[in-house]
């Protein structure tokens, strides 16, 4: 290929349980790409990895999407906020953000719920401690992190009872 | 101006040594990404995504311990069983670099060709006297001290590849200890220190090692600034003596942050505390046994 002509990759991702292809420039990050894809969800902060704002799960792991190069994704499972629930049917996180009255400006909420989701996933009964250190790259400017400690505290709750009804099955 | 043409995801090491080569020094290895996607506009054609090739393991070969070039800070930080209290500085080190969603991304041989002045890892792998594994033309183990000498990624020739880092499992009455002052909870290090200290079995120090980073642009050894603990008991006035004289001897690099005097003062804080909690774990490494 000439120096400098515009080159695309193909990606395949398996955003929120669908799989997508993109066709990007290589040097896109994913933000970008999920942006574009209509995931306003993952919000453009401060765009080099301080903020949270920009959070998504990939396989499960909380990583931000502005220090990922979309290539990176190639074959990876994403999870955005898209993923977990809707305004009708709020996944537990969301709904306990809302009832603890977490949600402020609401440009960091989608990445404090997914930190949250990641954190409680691996560590189902945290303690305050560990949701500070579960939350610790996700900044809230408005800076409630109170009622988000609060939120996350009662997500946890309602998950353990949850899964305590379906028989330890999530 | 973009260069970037394309990603290359091989699934074994000879593929991605091979994809190495043939790019002929315009194929880049990536793995967190985290550095190199601000990376845009160099002379990188190729990446070559290393993660998919099951080197992130940490493992007991030949009698020393491996941890895959590829292992992610997150992982590290939760600790492992082969990753006793004389090797503790590495998860420690590990569970303090950046954000939870960054050492999710960052990798531990990333976090050594990637160096930079304030990197937390490869701090703790120099006390340590690790070695890494470079495969490629002419497949060695080097010391990370050697690598050290310069930038590494200066030290690494074109197709070449850290694939593992190498740790020799400590002996009895060992301890070490990674230690960070930031600003907040998810800064780069202002100072840092890492510090191995072996005990006999009169509970002096026997052997030691100690590495500061963040004050210079590249590591700094301060063992021979610890020297006067060898064959003494780690005391609480003997520790300050040695903070001291690193306070004094050591020559911090210019920093926006801070001042040169309060780097170097910082830095035989961080040092003490280091040692402090090294000769702590040591002693209870004896108490276990």
């Amino acid at each position: 290929m000439p120096d400098g002509a515009p080159a695309t990759i193909e990606v395949d991702i398996i955003i929120n349980g669908k799989a997508q292809t993109f066709r990007v420039d290589p040097a896109e990050v994913a933000l970008d790409t999920l942006r574009d894809a209509g995931l306003a969800s993952v919000k453009r902060g401060c765009d080099e990895g301080d903020c949270g704002s920009c959070s998504i799960l990939v396989d499960g792991q909380l990583m931000r999407a502005c220090l990922l190069y979309t290539g990176q994704l190639h074959g990876r499972e994403i999870t955005t906020v898209e993923g977990l629930g809707t305004a009708r049917q709020p996944h537990p996180i969301q709904r306990a953000f809302v009832e603890a009255g977490a949600v402020q400006c609401g440009y960091c909420t989608p990445g404090m719920v997914l930190a949250t989701s990641a954190l409680l996933d691996s560590c189902p009964s945290p303690t305050d401690e560990q949701i500070r250190q579960g939350l610790d790259g996700n900044l809230c400017r408005c800076t409630g992190y109170v009622k988000i400690v609060d939120a996350v505290r009662q997500a946890a709750a309602e998950l353990r009872s949850g899964r305590d009804r379906s028989g330890g099955d999530r | 101006m973009v260069t970037v043409q394309k990603f290359i995801y091989p699934t074994t090491l000879g593929e991605a040594l091979e994809a190495l080569s043939a790019g002929r020094g315009k194929a880049r290895a990536i793995a967190g990404g985290t550095s190199l996607v601000f990376h845009r506009g160099r002379s990188t054609e190729a990446y070559v995504d290393i993660t998919r090739l099951g080197i992130d393991r940490v493992e007991s070969l030949e009698g020393r311990i491996e941890v895959g070039a590829c292992a992610r800070l997150g992982a590290l930080a939760q600790g492992h069983d082969l990753l006793v209290p004389g090797l503790r500085a590495l998860p420690e080190a590990a569970a303090c670099a950046g954000s939870t969603a960054v050492r999710n991304a960052v990798t531990l041989g990333g976090s050594v060709a990637g160096y930079k002045r304030w990197s937390d890892p490869p701090i703790a792998l120099l006390a340590l006297d690790a070695s890494v594994h470079l495969e490629g033309p002419d497949p060695r183990d080097v010391p990370l001290a050697d690598l050290f000498s310069a930038h590494p990624l200066s030290k690494l020739a074109a197709g070449e590849l850290i694939t593992a880092v190498l740790l020799e499992p400590p002996g009895p009455r060992t301890g070490s200890a990674f230690v960070k002052l930031r600003r907040t909870a998810v800064d780069y290090a202002l100072a840092s220190a890492a510090a191995q200290v072996v005990l006999d079995e009169q509970g002096r120090v026997a052997d030691l090692s100690l590495t500061l980073g963040a004050v210079r642009p590249l590591p700094t050894d301060a063992t021979d600034l610890a020297g006067e603990l060898l064959g003494a008991e780690p005391t609480e006035d003997l520790l300050a003596q040695v903070a001291e004289r690193i306070a004094q001897e050591v020559e911090p690099g210019q920093d926006m942050r801070a001042s040169k005097g309060y780097l170097a003062r910082v830095a035989g804080v961080v040092a003490e505390d280091a040692l402090a909690t090294a000769a702590a774990r040591a002693r209870e490494e004896e108490s276990d046994a």
